[in-house]
């Protein structure tokens, strides 16, 4: 096959994809859905309509009746709602739908009688001549996905001067949801001839493999907080009890040939649920916005450094149980600032097991005899029990309780200032101690320098919380295979694969 | 079995030697219905080669067999001295199929230029050749339009035009007047005709027997998925015996004048049509010009295609046919 025939193939499915009406029709709605990412600007104190009228957040908050919080940047909440609500949902779910309607034809038109007499007696392979069917799809989500994305990304950074390049990989994961589609779609249309089954069948397995992959979550979720009850139960009443646990669990037996089932389903099945996901780390990966350290023990994670520091001695974003910040700056009295993470077992003292709970330190204990030994030494500390607003997953924002231990160390001249602050999380104390001279931060400074870190702090989900939550934590690039992102995609495409290897098997033994 | 040869110089380009093909009822029923039952055939490079035959006879399968789209036959079949699954030869072949389809989303041009490229051929070689096929057949005005605006006529010389765009030294013809109108049917047979001076072999397999009549020298007739005679157009339509004579003028007592000579007298304006045995003719001449009448033209009466056509299915399918 020389490269006239693959330029004429490529123009052929050009062709095809540019003279759909469907196509067309997406295109403006397309368009339509990127206009107002220029036509409205998105600015951290107002908002602009058509470069001319100029609102403020308060005046639209007060009509709609949404306040907004004043931790939050409410142009870049706006702008990430935004994208979520048109990559994900108009476009992963009602654009993909839509584009798999549209396309679903192109492999039966080939088939058509008439038609593949003319295209098969070219020296073209079946196998190459079916692919470029495949292609077509791909081009015709390729080109949407990438105006929708490259559109919306182009108007935010040049109106709102809001810029995040990992969005771009929305347009990836797009065409790689359609694909594993599409795959499926030109299968059922070899086989068949239809485009109308085609088109009922990928529904039905869009809609199968959502539910399999909701139920195996599910599964997983229901059996991991199983194994926490068990543990918890053994732990607080002793063997007896974790025996009769088990034995609870006896009864749950039968639900092994369901757990089976899903198992196999989720595992052969492409993984269309995990594409957003997918997404979201990629985009993570593309902007530098993953945390900054991470806890593995806990799952308890620090977005950012402490303003004006630098972490020290940390080449990957875990720790085990000290960290150190350094200032940037390494001249000057900001040289003398520092910050420090520290955890601590919260059962120290192995003398009594029977009686754990008892013993289980908390953050506000730890912070009392800290300020006892403050005292002591001469210091006048003050406790204050502080509500910080923390991340959790950077989508949802909740309250969580520190306890800050502040005083003054140094000299009249050179007063720095000190404080230490608490929280616990699990089986563990963290403190964080602050250090700055005066000098360089006031009062206010101080408060606001502790603010913005941990501003940052994202506390692992509850255990009995929302199960896409607590599947978003385990699924990750490294996380162990059943929740592993390279597992999802590559048994995705080996289903991919699987289809478009079948249908070239029928394809090459169709007699005309 | 008769075996169809007719390769002039030597060189084959299509040959099939006891080809068979069954389509079977189901997938796993070896019985079914046989398609082509050993059929031998040869054509000679130039040729412009006829296949005839009913609905049912075989045709569009032996073709398709040439063309590797059909799987499971048995036998021998060549296209240039290779076997049909084998691309290379294929770049040297233009196909116009029956009822073909060409894509509604391309322009004519585009359907051109694209097939042609898709055949093996250079962009700039198919490009120098649009222009001068779309107007040999007639469709130069209305290449820049999508083929679902085409009429089927115009389809058909579309396709006709796709399947030389690439310069083919073999092209295969399945119906291609089907749908034509008669105008466009004399520009089908013209470059037919030029196809063949050029010396690309031609291989049509068509229901019209005038036309096939027209610009065929070598015709195949199969009938039940077997070769039922082959030869040139004078081989399968041989003389009646029966004279067609016109006149400058024709008297009216011409019955008298040519009594007890020839039979089955057909008197029309300006001649009449006898049927003759061995010296008749030179009698009936004599008797002509005794008269002083002038004789314009003397035409030995033959058998169309379609008579010899109809004659051998009618042998082959006794009371099948009317």
């Amino acid at each position: 096959m020389n490269g006239s025939i693959l330029r004429a193939l490529f123009q052929d499915s050009l062709q095809q994809v540019l003279d759909n009406r469907v196509f067309r029709l997406l295109v403006i709605l397309t368009i339509m859905m990127v206009v107002p990412s220029f036509a409205i600007g998105w600015h951290p104190d107002r908002v602009s309509l058509l470069w001319i009228w100029e609102y403020n957040y308060s005046d639209l908050t007060s009509t709609l009746g949404v306040p907004i919080s004043p931790d939050v940047r409410p142009d870049e909440m706006v702008i990430q709602s935004l994208q979520g609500v048109f990559i994900e949902f108009f476009a992963g779910v009602f654009g993909i739908i839509f584009c798999i309607a549209a396309t679903a034809f192109f492999v039966p038109r080939m088939l058509e009688k008439g038609a593949a007499d003319t295209l098969f007696t070219k020296p073209v392979s079946r196998t190459v001549l079916l692919l470029m069917r495949y292609f077509s799809g791909l081009l015709f989500v390729g080109i949407l996905s990438t105006v929708l994305v490259g559109g919306m990304w182009a108007g935010f950074a040049l109106v709102s001067g809001y810029t995040d390049t990992g969005f771009m990989w929305s347009a990836v994961t797009l065409v790689y949801l359609y694909a594993l589609l599409h795959a499926f779609s030109v299968l059922v249309a070899t086989v068949t001839r239809s485009s109308i089954t085609s088109i009922l069948l990928v529904m039905i397995l869009f809609t199968f493999s959502g539910c399999v992959h909701t139920g195996w979550k599910f599964k997983e979720f229901a059996n991991d907080q199983m194994a926490f009850v068990d543990l918890r139960n053994d732990m607080l009443q002793g063997e007896s009890s974790g025996r009769r646990g088990r034995r609870d669990r006896d009864r749950l037996d039968f639900l092994d040939g369901i757990g089976v089932t899903l198992d196999v389903l989720h595992y052969v099945l492409p993984k269309t649920s995990d594409a957003t996901t997918i997404t979201s780390m990629l985009r993570q990966a593309v902007e530098g916005t993953g945390p900054r350290l991470r806890d593995k023990d806990s799952g308890i994670e620090f977005l950012y450094d402490p303003e004006g520091m630098e972490l020290q001695g940390s080449s990957t974003p875990e720790f085990d149980t000290i960290v150190f910040w350094t200032p940037a700056e390494s001249s000057g009295a900001a040289s003398r600032q520092s910050v420090k993470l520290m955890r601590q077992d919260r059962e120290p003292d192995a003398e009594d097991p029977g009686d754990k709970r008892a013993r289980r330190i908390s953050a506000a204990q730890a912070a009392r005899e800290f300020r006892d030994q403050q005292e002591s030494l001469g210091h006048d500390a003050e406790m204050d029990r502080v509500s910080f607003r923390v991340d959790r997953t950077r989508r949802r924002r909740d309250e969580n309780n520190l306890i800050a231990i502040t005083w003054t160390e140094g000299t009249e001249l050179d007063p720095i200032h000190r404080s230490r602050l608490f929280f616990h999380w699990a089986e563990w104390v963290y403190w964080v101690d602050f250090s700055a001279p005066k000098s360089i931060m006031d009062d206010e400074g101080f408060e606001d320098w502790q603010d913005g870190f941990f501003r940052g702090l994202a506390m692992p989900d509850q255990r009995f919380g929302d199960i896409d939550e607590w599947y978003e934590e385990r699924f990750g690039w490294h996380s162990p295979w059943r929740f592993n992102a390279f597992f999802s995609i590559f048994s995705s495409l080996g289903f991919l694969s699987v289809c478009l290897l079948s249908a070239l098997f029928r394809l090459k033994r169709y007699d005309l | 079995m008769v075996e169809a040869s007719s390769s002039q110089n030597g060189e084959s380009i299509v040959s099939v030697k006891d080809l068979h093909k069954v389509f079977r009822k189901s997938l796993f029923k070896r019985s079914g219905f046989p398609a082509l039952r050993g059929v031998n055939l040869e054509v000679g490079r130039g040729q412009v080669f006829g296949l005839l035959g009913p609905n049912g006879a075989g045709k569009t399968t032996l073709v398709k067999i040439l063309l590797g789209l059909t799987r499971g036959w048995t036998g021998e079949a060549t296209l240039f001295g290779k076997p049909p699954s084998d691309a290379t030869s294929r770049k040297r072949v233009g196909y116009l199929p029956e009822a073909h389809r060409l894509p509604p989303y391309l322009t004519g041009q585009q359907v051109m230029h694209l097939f042609g490229m898709m055949a093996g051929s250079s962009s700039e070689r198919v490009l120098s050749n649009i222009g001068p096929l779309l107007d040999k057949v007639n469709m130069t005005g209305s290449a820049d339009r999508k083929i679902r605006e085409y009429s089927k006529g115009m389809q058909q010389r579309l396709g006709l035009a796709q399947a030389l765009v690439h310069d083919p030294e073999l092209v295969i013809l399945d119906e291609p007047t089907d749908g034509v109108d008669p105008v466009g049917r004399a520009s089908i047979r013209e470059m037919v005709l030029e196809l063949k001076e050029r010396g690309v072999t031609v291989f049509i397999n068509s229901h019209l027997l005038m036309e096939v009549e027209m610009i065929c020298d070598h015709v195949v007739i199969m009938d039940k998925g077997k070769i039922l005679v082959q030869g040139s157009i004078e081989e399968l339509t041989p003389k009646t015996g029966a004279v067609e004579i016109d006149l400058k003028e024709t008297p009216e007592d011409i019955d008298e004048l040519l009594s007890g000579v020839g039979r089955n007298l057909q008197v029309r304006e300006g001649g009449f049509q006898l049927e003759l045995n061995g010296n008749e003719q030179d009698q009936v001449i004599d008797r002509l010009r005794d008269r002083g009448l002038s004789i314009l033209a003397i035409t030995p009466r033959r058998l169309t295609l379609e008579q010899s056509f109809i004659g051998l299915i009618k042998e082959d399918q006794p009371g099948e046919r009317s």
